[in-house]
C-alpha cells in the first residue's frame, strides 16, 4: 500500500516506547512519507490540534493527566477537530469496551502490540474513506 | 496446580508469546531445562494494577540484560544507546501489553477491564505472596511474569 507522502499523522501515547513501535508500524505500513507529531496524553495532543490539524489519530487509552476516552470525548466535541479520525491503540481494549468507543466516535479499536497488517487494513479503509469524502480516486 | 492457575498460566504464555514475538520477534520458549531462575544483582521489575472487574495485580521481573537484549531489539540500537529512562520505559511497555492480553483471555468478551498505570518497583521481597509465577526464555534471556488476580 502507498500512502500520499504529506498524510499528517498524530500519535498519543504515554509511553515512547509505544510511540516508537506505533510509527514504525506504520512506516511498515506504507506511511513512510508521513509527517509524524506525537503527544504523551490526550492534553498535549488537544495542544498541537490547536496549532495545527492532523489527517487522523492513533492514541493509547491509558494515560495520565487526560485519558484516552476523554480525550476521545473533547475531540468529537469539537467542531473543529470532530472529523478527524481517531483509531484507539490499547492494550485495555477488548469487545464490549471496543463496541462502546466506536459508539462515542472512534473510528477503530485495535489491540497492542499493533502489527503492520492491522494497521494497513484501518489506514486503508480510512484514507479509501477519505478520498470518498473529497470525490477523488 | 488449580485449574485456574492452569488457565492463567495458559493466558500469560499466549499474552508473552504474543507480546514478545511480535514486537521484538524474539523466540518464546517455556522450557527452562533446568536454568536457573534467579533474576541477578540487578534485576528489572515492573509492577501493574488491574482495577476493574476486580482488582489484581501483575508484574513483569527480568535480569537487566534481558530487558537490554529486548531494547536492542525493539529500538535497533546499540546498548550503549540506551538510557535508563528508555530500559524503564520498555519494561513498562511490555507489562502493559502483556497484562491487557492476559485480560483479554480470561475474561468473557462482553467483561471490560481497567488497568492502572505500570509502574517500576524496586524491591524484590515485593515479588513474595500469593502469585502465580510463571517463567519464559525470550531468545535465551529469562523472564517472569507473576499474577494476582
Amino acid at each position: 500500500m502507498e500512502v500520499q507522502a504529506m498524510l499528517k499523522i498524530l500519535i498519543v501515547d504515554d509511553s515512547s516506547t509505544a510511540r516508537m513501535f506505533i510509527r514504525r508500524c506504520l512506516e511498515i505500513a506504507g506511511c513512510q512519507g508521513a509527517a509524524f507529531q506525537e503527544a504523551g496524553n490526550g492534553k498535549d495532543a488537544l495542544d498541537l490540534l490547536r496549532k495545527a490539524p492532523v489527517d487522523f489519530i492513533l492514541a493509547d487509552l491509558n494515560m495520565p493527566v487526560l485519558d484516552g476516552r476523554n480525550f476521545l470525548k473533547r475531540l468529537k466535541s469539537s467542531p473543529k477537530t470532530c472529523d478527524i479520525p481517531l483509531i484507539v491503540v490499547s492494550s485495555a481494549s477488548n469487545p464490549a469496551s471496543d463496541v462502546e468507543l466506536i459508539a462515542e466516535g472512534a473510528y477503530a479499536v485495535l489491540s497492542k502490540p499493533v502489527t503492520p497488517p492491522a494497521l494497513i487494513a484501518s489506514i486503508g479503509a480510512l484514507i479509501k474513506k477519505q478520498e470518498e469524502a473529497h470525490g477523488t480516486e | 496446580m488449580e485449574q485456574n492457575e492452569v488457565n492463567m498460566c495458559l493466558a500469560i504464555k499466549a499474552a508473552v508469546t504474543e507480546s514478545i514475538e511480535n514486537m521484538v520477534f524474539m523466540a518464546i520458549d517455556t522450557d527452562l531445562d533446568g536454568l536457573s531462575e534467579d533474576l541477578g544483582s540487578d534485576p528489572v521489575m515492573a509492577s501493574l494494577r488491574v482495577l476493574e472487574p476486580r482488582p489484581g495485580v501483575l508484574r513483569l521481573a527480568m535480569p537487566r540484560s534481558t530487558v537490554v537484549e529486548i531494547s536492542k531489539n525493539l529500538y535497533s540500537v546499540a546498548e550503549n544507546e540506551l538510557s535508563d529512562a528508555m530500559i524503564q520505559d520498555v519494561t513498562c511497555e511490555l507489562l502493559n501489553t502483556i497484562s491487557g492480553r492476559v485480560m483479554k483471555r480470561i475474561l468473557p468478551a462482553e467483561c471490560a477491564f481497567h488497568l492502572g498505570l505500570p509502574e517500576m518497583v524496586d524491591k524484590p521481597h515485593d515479588l513474595q505472596g500469593a502469585f502465580v509465577q510463571c517463567s519464559f526464555l525470550a531468545d535465551g534471556n529469562l523472564l517472569i511474569v507473576l499474577a494476582q488476580i
